[in-house]
């Protein structure tokens, strides 16, 4: 049953051209080895030099690895997503939707699905680096993988905005750049102070040893408690989830655009 | 429909448990008739009439401690599991700590879940003191001693079947004066409590009088300084004038003959003392030959100076205690400066950089491989799959550090101090449970009375504010000990345990001999006599084994002048693999001995000796495991000290 839906993802063109494109793209392989001797020197920084317990703070390694990656992470699914992903780069959108024989809908998932394969492929090579890191600072595999998830969620989400984005402002690439970047700066810095419930690393701290120090407003609804985190988590995949809408709407409407543009030329060729 | 109304009401009357308020009389009462002392642990006596049918629930104390400056403040419910037949009437004894009047005593009683009974104890309307004098005797004839003092005093009496069942229940007692009174009808529990009370640093006064057969009774004989003889008459009490320079009337009087058998002859000669005293551990028995109650005594214009010879009431503040309750030696806890040593065993940045170095190298591999050789898709995800796989799992299996894994960490360092001629030694604990991950935990006591001194907690969480004390059986436990994760709950304990060594020193012309038998079941490791600023390792003695030992300080070299006693020991102590247990001695010499000079803390000679087990926690099944070492200590009083050559220093300085 589980794999029905990896099943019909895979007989996507689109997804198929992405897994492609991202096996022979050998760039994206050495961004994955670039991320990864970062990380890596982040937790041989702060991996603990001293073998006493220091009673006011829990170990810094969890948190810190954890930040970080959810710091790069998300920087890079929100450039790579606004980026052109398969071989439209030297076409536009419409030009290419108007060109290729598939649905619109298959198209968007197609296209998310293959933006969420390179997501999860950082977030996969981060995976034992933040299982070492929790290992030395106490935390239990729950809070890994909780910590975990919130990463995956934050930086799927951030490039589900990312592809929206790209899809509705394709022909404006300065705004686009100028706004992806806005984005990430609100999400990442500057919601810490005005929106903590939306702000990634607050969660990921919040979901860890050291959540009494970054506490974020629990959530009571009838007969359940939801923590901090799982609110972000929560309004992330909400979040997540409109954008794909928007996403959708739009291929929809340049599709629409495009076969009537088709039609008009077809008639005025025939007149 | 009236006759509906009454079957309901028959059936759901008739469904309840058979259990309710009318059933259950409680009554209680609180310290040593009515008469407590803060910052001490004392008596509540609860009575319980069942009129009701057969009942088993649980009989509880609540008290309030800690500190609202400190945030620290907290709930300790002492409880003990009860049964009650029909028409019974029970009587049970709790031994609590009191620290204010502010909060009251809840005292209750509970039945699956329903509070049967309860009463409250209002501490403004008890009659506190700062010393309490326990009167064993026939007469109210102590009365005089609640104004002899600087401090305010109180004077109970008690009778034989009123004394504690615990050493616990004399925490509150200053000192206890017995006279015309027969131990022999005590219990047995009853006499090992007031032996351990006086071992702890109690004083009791055996006074004579004309009923001569009860000072030879077997009990009062083995704590008496002197063997009794019979009754003399002599006139007046010369030497006590001449002593006091306070002219006593020269009256006929009837006093106890006696010789001294050990210990100290204060007033009076070893063949007939008048006054005389012998330690037991920390504690002294002193004999009075004469009826402090008949003439002349009774008027004696000298009876404050003499009674305050004879009771020695400390009016030192413990500032231990206050500054511990302050906050002020939280940092000083050993508990503490265990966890800031070296205790936790992070793989090293070495090894981290292996593991980095083969991850990120075998990455770089695969993708390497990947380029140049073209193979089909899937097989790439499954070997780079596998890759993550097997370096997540190494990373779980392999790197942690394996104690912040467990529930909790739980210290025991304990200090054990053994008197010569003593049954029991006194053994202070101090415990510590931290958790990193939070949780809820119970220490389980290898004692069954274990008193709980002093507690706090530290770290990033919060710990709960309420604790469960359960006493009653065969062994005490503190249950209820929550934890927000990453934080320490530190206890200060303390208990008198059965003397794991019997110790015997003499001393001769060149030094001393010692003879330790170790008879209990932990081999003594590392046993070492301190003796004028010189070391004598006596080394390890196993379960039943006994060593005699000629210590010769004039053929032993002595440490450097400069040296600590805890560093001196610690240099002798047993070499060890883990280095852990390293940390635990270090700690609990400085503990022990601070920063005094070896030379300084030998002037009295004593043994110090490792038990490599905790001495306070028991391990139970499902709990974590207690990592903990014993420090035993015994100051030796040779036996060859000249008895009545002289009066001991502290006698003749507050004689003057």
């Amino acid at each position: 049953m589980l794999w029905i839906p990896f099943r019909r993802a895979f007989r996507n063109v689109i997804f198929r051209g992405g897994v492609e494109e991202f096996v022979n793209n050998t760039a994206r392989w050495s961004h994955g080895i670039n991320y990864l001797i970062i990380l890596s020197i982040v937790l041989f920084i702060t991996w603990p030099k001293e073998a006493f317990l220091n009673l006011r703070d829990p170990p810094l390694p969890y948190v810190a690895t954890g930040g970080i990656a959810l710091v790069m992470l998300a920087y890079i699914n929100i450039s790579q997503g606004s980026r052109k992903l398969l071989g439209e780069q030297y076409m536009s959108l419409r030009e290419w939707l108007s060109l290729a024989p598939i649905k619109a809908e298959t198209f968007v998932r197609g296209y998310v699905a293959a933006g969420f394969l390179e997501c999860g492929f950082f977030w996969a090579l981060s995976l034992p680096l933040l299982v070492l890191a929790a290992g030395v600072a106490g935390e239990s595999l729950t809070h890994a993988a909780a910590g975990s998830l919130i990463v995956l969620i934050c930086a799927g989400t951030y490039r589900m905005i990312a592809v929206a984005l790209l899809l509705c402002l394709e022909r404006d690439e300065f705004l686009l750049y100028l706004l992806v970047r806005v984005f990430y700066g609100f999400m990442i810095v500057v919601s810490g102070f005005v929106w903590p419930v939306c702000n990634p690393i607050w969660a990921f701290a919040n979901a860890s040893l050291w959540h009494k120090d970054y506490r974020l407003q629990e959530q009571a609804l009838p007969g359940i408690e939801i923590p901090g985190w799982g609110v972000t988590v929560g309004l992330h995949l909400l979040i997540a989830g409109l954008f794909f809408i928007i996403a959708s709407v739009r291929v929809r409407w340049i599709r629409r655009q495009a076969m009537r543009l088709d039609v008009a030329s077809e008639e005025a060729e025939t007149s | 429909m009236w006759r509906f109304g009454l079957i309901v009401l028959v059936l759901s009357f008739g469904g309840l448990p058979a259990i309710g308020w009318a059933q259950i009389t409680l009554e209680a009462h609180l310290g040593l008739q009515g008469t407590v002392r803060l910052e001490k642990w004392n008596r509540v006596t609860v009575s319980l009439y069942n009129a009701g049918a057969p009942l088993q629930g649980t009989l509880g104390v609540r008290v309030w401690r800690g500190s609202e400056y400190r945030k620290d403040l907290h709930v300790l419910t002492f409880t003990r599991a009860v049964r009650l037949p029909h028409r019974a009437r029970k009587r049970f004894s709790f031994t609590v700590p009191i620290a204010s009047i502010t909060h009251p005593i809840d005292v209750f009683m509970q039945s699956a879940g329903v509070r049967l009974a309860q009463q409250q104890l209002d501490l403004r309307d008890a009659l506190s003191a700062e010393h309490i004098i326990v009167g064993l005797t026939q007469d109210l004839s102590l009365d005089f001693l609640a104004t002899a003092f600087q401090r305010h005093t109180r004077v109970t009496y008690l009778q034989v079947p009123e004394l504690p069942h615990d050493w616990s229940g004399y925490d509150s007692v200053t000192a206890m004066v017995m006279k015309g009174v027969s131990l022999q009808s005590a219990t047995q529990r009853q006499w090992v409590a007031l032996q351990q009370w006086i071992i702890r640093g109690g004083t009791l006064v055996v006074a004579g009088d004309s009923q001569v057969a009860l000072l030879q009774e077997p009990r009062v004989q083995s704590l008496l300084p002197v063997d009794v003889l019979g009754l003399q008459e002599q006139q007046g009490l010369p030497r006590l004038a001449e002593y006091y320079q306070v002219p006593v009337p020269s009256v006929p009087l009837i006093a106890v003959q006696a010789r001294l058998q050990r210990g100290q002859v204060l007033v009076g000669t070893p063949q007939t003392p008048l006054l005389a005293q012998r330690r037991l551990g920390q504690g002294r028995v002193v004999f009075l030959a004469v009826d402090y109650a008949a003439r002349p005594l009774d008027t004696w214009a000298g009876n404050q100076a003499f009674w305050k010879d004879i009771l020695q009431p400390t009016d030192d503040i413990d500032f231990g205690r206050v500054f511990a309750e302050l906050g002020l030696l939280d940092d000083t806890h050993p508990i503490i400066k265990l966890l800031s040593r070296p205790i936790l065993a992070y793989p090293s940045h070495m090894l981290l950089s292996v593991l980095l170095l083969a991850y990120c190298g075998l990455l770089g591999l695969f993708f390497w491989w990947m380029r140049r050789r073209r193979a089909r898709p899937a097989r790439y995800w499954a070997y780079g799959g596998l890759i993550l796989v097997a370096a997540t799992v190494m990373a779980y299996g392999v790197f942690p550090e394996r104690a912040l894994r467990d529930p909790a960490l739980l210290y025991d360092l304990s200090t054990l101090e053994v008197y010569s001629g003593a049954d029991s030694a006194r053994a202070r604990g101090y415990l510590g449970v931290f958790s990193a991950r939070g949780g809820q935990f119970d220490l389980s006591f290898q004692h069954p009375t274990t008193l709980l001194r002093h507690t706090f907690h530290k770290g990033a969480g919060k710990a709960g504010e309420t604790l469960e004390v359960t006493t009653g059986g065969a062994a005490s436990a503190i249950r209820g000990i929550r934890l927000d994760p990453w934080t320490l709950r530190v206890f200060s304990v303390e208990s008198m345990t059965a003397a794991p060594i019997e110790i015997k020193a003499e001393r001769h012309s060149t030094g001393m001999t010692v003879r330790v038998r170790n008879q209990g079941t932990i081999a003594l490791e590392g046993a070492v006599v301190v003796s004028q600023g010189r070391l004598f390792p006596l080394g390890m003695l196993k379960p039943g084994e006994e060593l005699f030992e000629d210590l010769y300080t004039t053929l032993q070299p002595a440490e450097s002048q400069y040296e600590t006693t805890w560093q001196a020991l610690f240099k002798h102590r047993p070499q060890a693999a883990d280095s852990r247990v390293a940390y635990l001695q270090e700690v609990l010499l400085q503990h022990h001995f601070g920063e005094s000079h070896l030379m300084e803390a030998s002037a009295q000679p004593f043994l110090a000796g490792w038990l490599y087990t905790p001495t306070l926690l028991a391990s139970s099944p499902g709990s974590p495991a207690v990592d903990g070492m014993t420090l035993v200590f015994s100051p030796l009083v040779p036996d060859s000290q000249p008895a009545g050559a002289g009066q001991p220093a502290d006698w003749q300085r507050r004689g003057q």
